[in-house]
């Protein structure tokens, strides 16, 4: 059976969404991070608007995963927010934690060879409403951009894959998220996203013949995002909605046991339903990940 | 092999059945496990299997080397570490086991003192807490 699907899916990740990635360290999403058995990681990320636009934001990701298996990772992602819309010679702000993202991710296929490896892993979770899709102010209800959550429990699952080597890595992702209209409030529709990120060591140009060396990795990413139309106090709304492209390049400096990145993230197309669209300036994307040993369960979960 | 760097200068695999006779070490030598590693391409790919090395009764200190793809383990003198055990770090780790070797080094053999070695704490505080501290801190 696995021979049967197996190249067909590599071919939609590979022609559908530029460049795929192995279990790297994509800056722009998490669900391709490596993961062992017993092993933390927690990731936090500080992304905010560069340039001076109608909306301006700072989003702070904290995102921790634990593997629960050889196989299995369990990831959690918070978030928290500040944004700032300009329309009309008025400013509204929001700021708070947005909803909650909780998934797991199970490698399905993996093919390991000296220096390089090949993963495909599904992933499933949900994320959890703990933001607000009700914000308001005197006006009435805020934007979409400045609501904090959906205010529904949203499905989310995808498929993650990559492919690396002492030189050159690639990741890719494809993930949709199920976002149930909610009676009140702002409720965006599903999105459907796919990422992509290739990688290439710039530093040592060769490796020493002994131990480990310190790195410098460069990473181009790109986010396709297509937002269906949403609600408005349950009603449709046709100014919801659109197609998004990012890209993003960023250096990066990995180590044993933490790794450190920074770089800029580029919209490259913004096509919004409707009227009124809010468009988002070029960001400047920053991270810190590193790696702990966790108490170990493994005796329970070898068998599973 | 996928890879050309597989033909690295590794001593050939040695199959498990040998493996399980090998001479067990005394309190005058030290078992050495050194393993093609399969999958690691990057200083972070180390630590996933760093983990289960902390996890491992014995083992004094770790070489990593990157170029090679190789993983060097010393155990403490009279140790004997099993095939299954240095299977089990590498499936854990999420990686697929390659070809190892497991040699008894004279404690008076001159010691290594290549780049790459890595001491493994072993902590010993009765508090899971602080153990789970001192392991990462």
């Amino acid at each position: 059976m696995r021979r049967n699907w197996l190249p067909l899916l590599l071919l939609i990740l590979a022609a559908g969404f530029t460049p795929s990635t192995g279990f790297a360290s994509p800056a722009t999403f998490v669900t391709a991070l490596p993961v062992a058995l017993d092993q933390i990681l927690a990731r936090m990320d500080a992304n905010t608007s560069m340039a001076a636009s109608e909306l301006e934001y700072a989003q702070f990701p904290v995102s921790v995963a634990l593997g629960a298996t050889s196989s299995l990772a369990l990831f959690v992602t918070f978030q928290a927010s500040l944004t700032s819309l300009k329309q009309n010679g008025q400013i509204s702000t929001s700021s708070g934690m947005n909803d909650t993202l909780v998934f797991g991710r199970y490698t399905l296929y993996k093919k390991d060879w000296p220096n390089g490896t090949l993963r495909l892993a599904p992933l499933a979770g949900a994320y959890l409403p703990s933001g607000s899709n009700t914000l308001s102010n005197s006006s009435g209800l805020l934007a979409g951009p400045l609501q904090t959550g959906t205010g529904t429990l949203d499905p989310y699952v995808g498929l993650t894959f990559g492919a690396n080597t002492a030189r050159y890595g690639a990741a890719s992702d494809l993930t949709y998220r199920w976002n149930p209209a909610a009676a009140h409030g702002v409720s965006p529709g599903d999105i459907l996203r796919a990422d992509g990120e290739v990688e290439r060591r710039l530093l040592p140009v060769h490796l020493p013949a002994e131990g480990l060396p310190k790195e410098l990795w460069f990473v181009l990413e790109t986010n396709l995002i297509k937002n269906r139309s949403g609600k408005l106090d349950g009603r449709p709304d046709p100014n919801s909605g659109g197609f998004t492209w990012n890209g993003a390049a960023t250096l990066q400096l990995p180590t044993l046991r933490w790794e450190l990145g920074m770089g800029v993230l580029l919209p490259i197309v913004q096509q919004f339903n409707g009227t009124g669209a809010i468009r988002e300036s070029k960001g400047l994307i920053t991270f810190f990940e590193f790696y702990l040993s966790a108490p170990s369960l493994s005796g329970v979960r070898r068998k599973l | 092999m996928l890879w050309p760097s597989a033909a690295l200068a590794l001593p050939q695999p040695v199959p498990a059945a040998s493996l399980a006779q090998t001479k067990p070490a005394n309190d005058k030598s030290f078992q050495r496990v050194t393993e093609q590693l399969r999958g690691v391409f990057s200083p972070r790919s180390f630590f996933n299997i760093l983990v289960r090395i902390d996890k491992l009764p014995g083992v004094v200190r770790a070489k990593f080397d990157l170029k090679k793809s190789q993983l060097t383990l010393d155990f403490l003198p009279g140790v004997v570490v099993s095939p299954e055990e240095i299977r089990n770090v590498m499936v854990d780790a999420g990686y697929t086991p390659g070809p190892f070797k497991i040699e008894n080094i004279p404690v008076s053999a001159p010691p290594d003192n290549r780049p790459g070695w890595i001491n493994i704490k072993h902590p010993r505080s009765r508090s899971a807490f602080v153990r789970w501290l001192e392991i990462n801190f």
